[in-house]
């Protein structure tokens, strides 16, 4: 039973949804759309809220037991509590001047310097890692140092050749590995997809299976 | 006949439902379907009924390595940490979660410590549910820990901080980032790497497999995360599905040699079949 | 075997000084400019002239796929097109899947509408965000202003907004303009809006990382349009005649490459003469 409804009910609307994709037949497009397709957006919304609780109750705990680093736990809850309140008791709710000021002035920018961090580990690893060990470990490294210097005006400055070569590479020599590399790709996920909807793969429903 | 007087006779049989252009989309994307599908339920039955021998699977070294790693985080008494990826529930999702079945079932046998970072709620739920019943069928009901799957962000960098986070904390010596990863990918893999940890990927973002190549011990290319449930179960029914798979995937290349070689001798046939539709 | 070479120093080199040192390389051009001139593409002047050859008053929906982290290489990108948008008189709808899109739409292109004279709800609109593109952009094959249930990102209503006239459902878009810096992206509009035939042109503006997938669309004709990463921004600012971060940030991308190329070639160059020096002290070992 635990197992059997789950996969009866992703049967079911995977294959109303396959219908609603290709099919113009009015009955399943507006039963997909008006129910289906609303039910995701409700759980997605049910979902974020269980995923809140979740962290909440995990600071709640590092905070009662005191564990290392629990002052963090604080300032967390103590965030989260702020931005919350902020975002659904004042007057516009998100288009506040006061909610906007901390998203901008925090949450923005806080994002784009974790980003950033790609950047230089992405330097570390070209450093530490990337090593002409072999034939297609140096035609690799050869290939991305032209491309790395031919997407930048330096490239062209240095030589007119640069970008020529980059664009060759990207548009005749990469597009055509990513599409063979996309064709497999899909035709894998086609696979697993096909498994999941006739509960052929119930991994995802119980271990051990 | 040609596919315009093919095309003709198929809208006179077949009325004016398939005039629609959507429905002939639809039915000749499940007419490609059902083909697939047959192949596959065919080797499904093979795989279930028959008693031929499996077909063999290639080694794949990244997956061989995911013992190899949970057996070092035991002697290091250190945790092993697994990592879904941040596209919610998808392809991807689902073959991650068959193998943290697999991952969970290992750290409860050999009782090493199971850490899990996600970014999707829901994922999480369905995660904790697989590492629950996984300890609980090795015996070792009394070491889960439901602390230890934890719901990080949704964001898409607090989760990569999170990660960041519990991976320096918890001192982790083994990392497996199993799914669909963005740009987080690369941060999260060199931080495993400062904290010493080795690391198995498989993901599908064709995007990032060269920052995991470079950032982790092993890597899984391509689809090869969608075949890990298969070959670490050896289960026969799944190595019966990547035969089909791989039987549909000869069809194809074969449409493809055989579109190339007659459109470069002039000829549309094959194009024109591909888009009767 | 003397394990003190320069070769063995650099191989174990701390981290950080290699992150100050990019952080120098990158950091200086910001502050002071080189201004090396840029190539332009042809697929970003076709991508120019294809958005010119629409009439005024044609509908675009700019689709604002932004977030923080994207901000460096979207924000000059969707700027650009927000103001060439602007000076081609075309009704622009800014849509967006990604939980900050919208808003840091507004927060970006309202001073541009601004200072190029486009009006609120006559020349411009911002539907906000909603969860679920499937669902939504589903909807909106049937009824845009019922997907958004006749509501703007400030809670206005979209059917009294003059912009939004004639614009019921998603194939009276004429085109549309999609910032991709991941999904939702430029292949959600394709699944939903290109595949089912509502929109028949779709101009991508991925981020560099999406460039490599992107390219592989617009040489099958799917999309008509690709003006990616930093690079394409630059060369959009350039083309409309407003010079702006991009061209800015493309001499400070440019020393970042360069510092990441010279990583490779020290890295692998120690790499080889430890190599090197392990084999001649196993050889002396031996004989």
């Amino acid at each position: 039973m635990r197992r059997t409804v789950p996969l009866i009910l992703s049967f079911t609307a995977g294959i109303l949804m396959i219908l609603d994709s290709y099919f113009k037949i009015p009955i399943i497009n507006n039963f997909a759309t008006d129910y289906l397709m609303r039910s995701i957006s409700v759980s997605v919304a049910w979902a974020a809220g269980l995923g809140s609780l979740n962290l909440i109750r995990l600071h709640i705990r590092h905070i009662s037991s005191k564990r290392q680093n629990y002052q963090f736990s604080y300032v967390l809850i103590g965030v989260w509590l702020f931005m919350l309140t902020c975002g659904i008791f004042l007057q516009g709710n998100t288009a506040n001047p006061f909610y906007q000021f901390f998203y901008s002035n925090i949450q923005v920018n806080l994002s784009a310097a974790v980003y950033s961090l790609a950047s230089f580990y992405l330097a570390s690893s070209c450093y530490r890692a990337f090593r002409a060990r072999s034939v297609e470990s140096t035609v690799l490294l050869v290939s991305a140092a032209i491309v790395m210097i031919g997407s930048v005006p330096v490239g062209a400055a240095i030589w007119s050749g640069f970008p020529a070569i980059q664009g060759w590479l990207l548009k005749i020599v990469n597009d055509s590995v990513i599409r063979g590399w996309s064709i497999g790709l899909t035709l894998g996920g086609l696979s697993q997809s096909v498994r999941n909807l006739v509960g052929i793969e119930r991994g995802h429903l119980q271990a051990g299976e | 006949m040609n596919t315009a007087e093919l095309r003709v006779t198929m809208e006179s049989l077949l009325g004016s439902w398939l005039k629609n252009d959507s429905n002939r989309l639809g039915l000749a994307t499940l007419l490609y379907f059902g083909v697939f599908s047959t192949v596959i339920l065919v080797y499904w039955r093979k795989a279930t009924h028959g008693t031929d021998p499996l077909p063999k699977l290639r080694r794949i070294a990244g997956l061989d390595a995911v013992d190899e790693a949970i057996g070092r985080a035991t002697e290091m008494g250190r945790p092993v940490c697994f990592n879904p990826g941040t596209s919610g529930f998808s392809a991807p999702t689902f073959a991650a979660l068959a193998v943290l079945g697999y991952i969970a079932g290992q750290t409860a046998r050999y009782d090493a410590r199971l850490l899990g970072c996600y970014n999707s709620p829901q994922v999480m739920s369905v995660a904790q549910s697989i590492v629950q019943t996984a300890y609980i069928e090795q015996g070792k009901a009394e070491s889960f820990r439901l602390d230890d799957i934890r719901y990080l962000s949704g964001d898409q960098f607090g989760f990569a901080s999170g990660c960041i986070g519990v991976i320096q904390r918890e001192r982790i010596a083994a990392q497996m980032m199993f799914g669909n990863f963005a740009a987080e990918a690369l941060i999260i893999a060199e931080a495993g790497n400062v904290a010493g940890a080795i690391q198995v990927a498989g993901q599908t973002n064709n995007l990032q497999t060269p920052f995991l190549v470079a950032a982790c011990d092993y890597c899984l290319m391509n689809e090869e995360l969608y075949v890990a449930s298969a070959y670490l179960s050896k289960d026969r029914l799944r190595v019966g599905m990547l035969a089909a798979q791989d039987i549909c995937r000869l069809v194809l290349m074969t449409i493809m040699v055989l579109g190339i070689i007659f459109e470069s001798f002039g000829s549309k046939i094959v194009s024109d079949l591909m888009t009767l539709y | 075997m003397n394990n003190s070479t320069i070769w063995h120093r650099l191989a174990a080199i701390d981290s950080r000084i290699l992150y100050l040192a990019l952080l120098v390389m990158v950091a200086v051009p910001l502050l002071r400019p080189i201004g090396l001139p840029l190539v332009i593409l042809d697929e970003v002047r076709d991508t120019l002239a294809l958005i010119a050859s629409f009439p005024e008053g044609s509908v675009v929906w700019l689709a604002s796929e932004v977030a923080a982290t994207n901000a460096a290489e979207l924000r000059p990108m969707i700027t650009a097109f927000a103001r060439y948008l602007v000076m081609q008189n075309h009704r622009i709808i800014i849509g967006g899947f990604w939980t900050d899109g919208c808003n840091l739409a507004r927060i970006w292109l309202d001073p541009i509408f601004e200072e190029m004279g486009a009006v609120y709800g006559v020349n411009y609109v911002n539907l906000g965000y909603r969860p679920s593109s499937t669902s939504v952009l589903d909807e909106c094959r049937k009824d845009i202003i019922n997907a958004y249930s006749d509501r703007d990102i400030a809670g206005r209503k979209l059917s009294e907004m003059p912009v939004m006239a004639g614009v019921t459902k998603a194939s009276d878009i004429d085109y549309l303009v999609c910032m991709s810096p991941g999904t939702p992206g430029t292949s959600t509009y394709i699944s939903a809006w290109r595949a089912t035939g509502e929109v028949d042109v779709i101009i991508d503006c991925p981020t560099s990382g999406m460039y490599t997938t992107a390219g592989n669309n617009y040489q099958a004709g799917i999309t008509k349009g690709l003006v990616g990463g930093l690079n394409g921004s630059a060369q959009v600012e350039q083309l409309i005649g407003y010079p702006g971060k991009a061209i800015r940030g493309m001499d400070a991308q440019g020393t970042g490459h360069f510092a990441i190329l010279l990583y490779l070639i020290i890295g692998n160059i120690g790499y080889y003469q430890i190599r090197r020096m392990d084999r001649e002290a196993k050889e002396h070992a031996g004989g």
